[in-house]
């Protein structure tokens, strides 16, 4: 019997029935009434306004899954899917390695070391709005820098986000600079959890560095990896402000994705059924990609 | 005044009992002292008469009344406890002034028992300093000096020592007994070391798996223990045991036969059991004596290791018999004996000396010395 | 002495690489922003110069000038909300927080599963609703609702965070605090809470990073123009009149002051919380 007084103070006491808890149920009370008022009875607003036809904020007649067989019975609606996954890959395919790739370079022993880290997390800290300001005005067929780069291909001035073939593309490469310092930030961390001694035994070894990253460290830190892909996807698939500002969703709905288009036919138009059909698919795209977040970290607990 | 009173106390967390009916009375101004292995329930005791821990059942008093439902801070006691449990945001004044200002006592008084308190402990010069800004030793006495600004009748420390360093252990326990003679409070202090136990207790209270073993001044603990288990906790090394067996017995004594073929003839106060039942002997270090003496019985043996503590000698010795296992005592001499590990030894067992305990390991010695044991 | 020679050659090599590809990452990290603050310094001639100027001649403050009181406005706006909804937020998220962290009482998984799980929730999927209740309420275009939503969203982040905070109190200080003459809740108010200040920057920096940057829900819960937030008052400037990029820019630079300042003196505090902060869509 190794029971000790510690153990269980008056404090943190012991189990027993409701009402000898009414201290902690107090305190958590507000917690508790304010997500459920706010964001539990929203969504469950939401499910039921999607399957009612509307007028304006008013719920008319139901109909059942109408609004959803019209989303994915339409030419449209797959194309969204179809922009939305080819956002949230482009990007995590540019974003991820080079937020590895900069982690690595700033965890070796080098000089302004803090320096490089601050400068290079600074387009994370900017509002997403902004940033697409910034980037529009950058890319600017008329004035902006980028027509330097479309002049010395000795080609036609481009309107990067504006164009059909180059919208999705800017984009894309928009979203990267916004996010890879959250991707370097987390991999740094991870990258600084390996043990030293692994890596040097293995130059030891006679190892080359290609090999002792995949060999050594990409073992190691591959569940944060993980967790950043996992993060930076909800942050892509969610988004709204940045394509707003930047495309709009166009040209031609080039880059229309899922959240961009629930705001739009609500807001803009007034579907407020069919928009919210819409946003209980990103609802569920989040709860898929939340529970694989949650099943990877009880499986890196378990290791 | 303040006398506290247990009775039939009992902790339990749901079904899992960890006080089991515990039987106390302390008398005003007496420095009690809990003590036993960790997980024997001395500090959930402690906690249980500050008011910090619900009593499940049973009944405490302190002066007669009943308190179990009065809050920590109305029971006029206050406590010290092992991690100091300073306010890290508070001055050492504020610290000390909180417990008062709670209890919306004047100003003008908090200020003066927070001087006498500062004065009393020496730290006038550190009231405006934060604990973190303080040594160990220091936040000790802030800590002491936060409880006794609050003037209680009752005075409870929870391993208030264990994180100081040795040196500055002994001091504190000798300004521990100066302080409880100055100031006028029933004292209950909790440690496991025996040694804190001893020197200031008045009365010590040994407690194992959540209940009392054996109450009683440290000299009655030490020269009666009631049971084997107070009779290995307390002293250092601990007393020698013996598995025995009685061979026949008479009026107020029985003749034991323990390892080596040793017949010891001793005195008990009941007959421990059926003949032939087993019975555990015991002897403290201090009273084998090296060498063929008289009265007793002797055995041989082979030093195997010593400990030399300057002022005595520790001997560890292993006995064999021609046939049966070996075993160890352990002796305590005079620091200039000279002796050699391997060496062969001769120890003169007194059977006026030994403690018998019965198959339950309850005391059954009857003593020769005058002092009667006092039994839990 | 060639394998020596050799050797240094590849170093060199290898920190030119190194020291190569950061500089040029920071070169495009930095592009944007600088790119922006140069426009905003120059004259509208300026502006409409190719190839462009790259430092503003001559430089003025005229574009300054001619927003600043606008968005000196949309920016008073958005530290008003975030001030209110880091107090909001601080005192509901710190009473849950205590129960999560002290208490051990029947069905705490269950009531903090609830409130965690919110966190799966994105904004964008109940828009709609709120921006119905908030109309039936009355609630739409004020700045209550906006610090309510955004209390609410930052609730869960913030318990969490504070949760741990609290966990690292010994019990001990509280027990004295108990027989100190502390009840409960005196406890919880004299001796917890000022023991976790550090948690509550923490909180406060991640809610006001959130509240400054935030845009849609803004977008659609407001409607008059004394009642923007910054983004959505630089979002306005493009519609409003055509795009004049001297102005937006200024504007676009005077928003990132609290931003990028505050980054530069609390960085730590800043990755922190933008790193739990970071999932809210």
């Amino acid at each position: 019997m190794t029971i000790t007084a510690h153990d269980s103070g008056a404090l943190t006491g012991a189990k027993g029935g409701i009402r000898r808890h009414a201290f902690e149920y107090a305190l958590l009370a507000p917690s508790i009434l304010i997500v459920l008022a706010v964001i539990f009875y929203p969504i469950i607003y939401a499910i039921d306004i999607s399957v009612h036809e509307t007028e304006f904020l008013e719920k008319r007649a139901f109909v059942g899954p109408k609004h959803y067989l019209e989303f994915f019975g339409s030419a449209l609606g797959w194309r969204i899917i179809w922009n939305s996954l080819v956002l949230v890959v482009g990007s995590l395919l540019l974003t991820v390695p080079i937020g590895m790739g900069l982690a690595l370079l700033i965890n070796m022993k080098i000089r302004l070391r803090a320096s490089f880290r601050t400068i290079l997390i600074l387009p994370w800290v900017i509002s997403q709005v902004i940033t697409a300001m910034l980037w529009s005005w950058i890319a600017n067929p008329q004035f902006g820098p980028a027509r330097l780069v479309t002049d010395a291909f000795d080609m036609l001035p481009i309107d990067f986000f504006g164009g059909i073939d180059t919208a999705m593309a800017s984009l894309i490469v928009v979203n990267v600079w916004r996010t890879f310092p959250f991707a370097m930030l987390l991999l740094l961390a991870a990258l600084q959890t390996v043990p030293r001694e692994l890596l040097e035994a293995a130059e030891a070894d006679g190892a080359p560095a290609w090999h002792r990253f995949w060999e050594v460290t990409f073992p190691l830190i591959r569940p944060t990896v993980m967790v950043v892909t996992i993060m930076l996807s909800l942050s892509y698939f969610n988004h709204i402000d940045l394509p707003l500002v930047l495309t709009g969703g166009g040209p031609l709905n080039e880059t229309m994705i899922l959240a961009l288009s629930a705001y739009e036919q609500a807001f803009e138009f007034n579907k407020i059924g069919y928009g919210s059909a819409i946003s209980i698919i990103v609802f569920i795209v989040n709860m898929l990609l939340s529970l694989v977040y949650i099943r990877l970290l009880r499986s890196e607990r378990h290791v | 005044m303040a006398k506290v009173e247990l009775e039939q106390v009992i902790k339990a967390y749901g079904n899992l009992e960890v006080i089991h009916g515990v039987d106390l009375q302390f008398e005003h101004g007496e420095f009690v002292v809990f003590v036993g292995p960790s997980g024997c329930g001395k500090s959930t005791l402690l906690r249980m008469i500050a008011g910090l821990e619900e009593i499940t059942r049973g009944e405490l008093r302190i002066d007669g009344r009943r308190v179990n439902e009065v809050p920590a801070a109305r029971r006029g006691t206050a406590m010290v406890f092992q991690s100091y449990a300073l306010y890290p945001h508070k001055t050492v004044r504020e610290n000390m002034a909180f417990g008062l200002k709670m209890a919306r006592t004047p100003r003008d008084e908090i200020n003066a028992r927070v001087r006498d308190a500062a004065g009393t402990l020496v730290i006038d010069e550190l009231l405006e300093r934060k604990p973190r800004e303080l040594s160990g030793g220091q936040r000790q006495r802030v800590a002491i000096g936060r409880a006794i600004v609050r003037e209680p009748k009752v005075f409870l420390l929870d391993e208030p020592l264990s994180n100081l360093d040795a040196a500055l252990r002994g001091q504190m326990r000798l300004e521990l007994s100066r302080l409880h003679e100055r100031i006028d409070a029933t004292m209950i202090h909790v440690t496991h070391d025996q040694v804190e136990a001893m020197t200031l207790a008045e009365r010590i209270v040994v407690l194992r798996d959540g209940r009392v073993e054996q109450v009683g001044t440290p000299r009655e603990l030490y020269l009666h223990p009631a049971n084997r288990f107070v009779a290995g906790f307390l002293g250092s090394p601990p007393m020698n045991f013996l598995d025995s067996r009685v061979v026949t017995s008479g009026d107020g004594w029985i003749e034991c036969l323990a390892p080596g073929d040793l017949r010891l003839r001793v005195g008990v106060v009941r007959d421990p059991g059926v003949d032939g039942g087993g019975v555990v002997l015991g002897i403290r270090p201090e009273d084998l004596r090296l060498g063929r003496r008289d009265h007793g019985v002797v055995v041989s043996g082979r030093v195997v290791h010593m400990e030399y503590l300057g002022s005595v000698l520790y001997v560890h010795a292993e006995c064999a018999s021609e046939d049966g296992p070996t075993w160890r005592l352990v002796l305590m001499t005079k620091p200039d004996t000279r002796l050699q590990a391997g060496q062969s030894v001769e120890v003169t067992i007194d059977a006026r000396t030994c403690h018998v305990f019965d198959g339950a390991g309850v005391s059954v010695t009857a003593f020769s010395r005058g002092e009667d044991s006092t039994t839990g | 002495m060639t394998a020596g020679a050799g050797a240094r050659i590849a170093r060199v090599l290898k920190n030119i690489t190194v020291y190569g590809t950061l500089l040029l990452a920071c070169a495009v990290s930095l592009f944007p922003i600088l790119w922006g603050l140069a426009t905003s310094l120059k004259t509208d001639r300026a502006v409409a110069l190719f190839p462009p100027q790259w430092l503003p001649d001559p430089a003025t403050l005229d574009n300054y000038r001619e927003v600043f009181p606008a968005i000196g406005g949309y920016m008073l706006n958005s530290a008003l909300v975030a001030f209110v909804t880091i107090v909001l937020t601080l005192i509901v998220a710190a009473h849950g927080a205590y129960a999560a962290a002290r208490g051990d009482f029947p069905f705490k998984r269950a009531l903090l599963f609830i409130i965690l799980a919110t966190m799966m929730i994105p904004g964008v999927a109940i828009l709609v609703p709120l921006y119905v209740v908030a109309s039936k309420l009355n609630l739409f275009n004020t700045f209550t609702v906006l610090v309510v939503i955004y209390s609410t969203w930052m609730i869960p982040m913030a318990l969490w965070l504070l949760r741990g905070f609290f966990e690292t109190i010994p019990s001990d200080l509280e027990d004295a605090a108990i027989m100190d003459g502390c009840s409960r809740m005196g406890v919880f108010y004299r001796v917890s809470v000022p023991l976790v200040v550090p948690g509550f920057t923490a909180v406060a920096i991640v809610v006001f990073i959130f509240v400054w940057n935030e845009f849609i829900l803004a977008l659609s819960m407001t409607s008059s123009e004394e009642k923007r937030l910054v983004t959505v008052g630089i979002y306005y400037y493009i519609t409003a009149y055509g795009i004049e990029w001297g102005k937006l820019m200024a504007a676009v630079c005077l928003a990132l002051v609290p931003i990028i300042g505050g980054f530069l003196l609390l960085q730590k505090g800043f990755i922190q919380g933008m790193t739990a902060g970071s999932t809210r869509g």
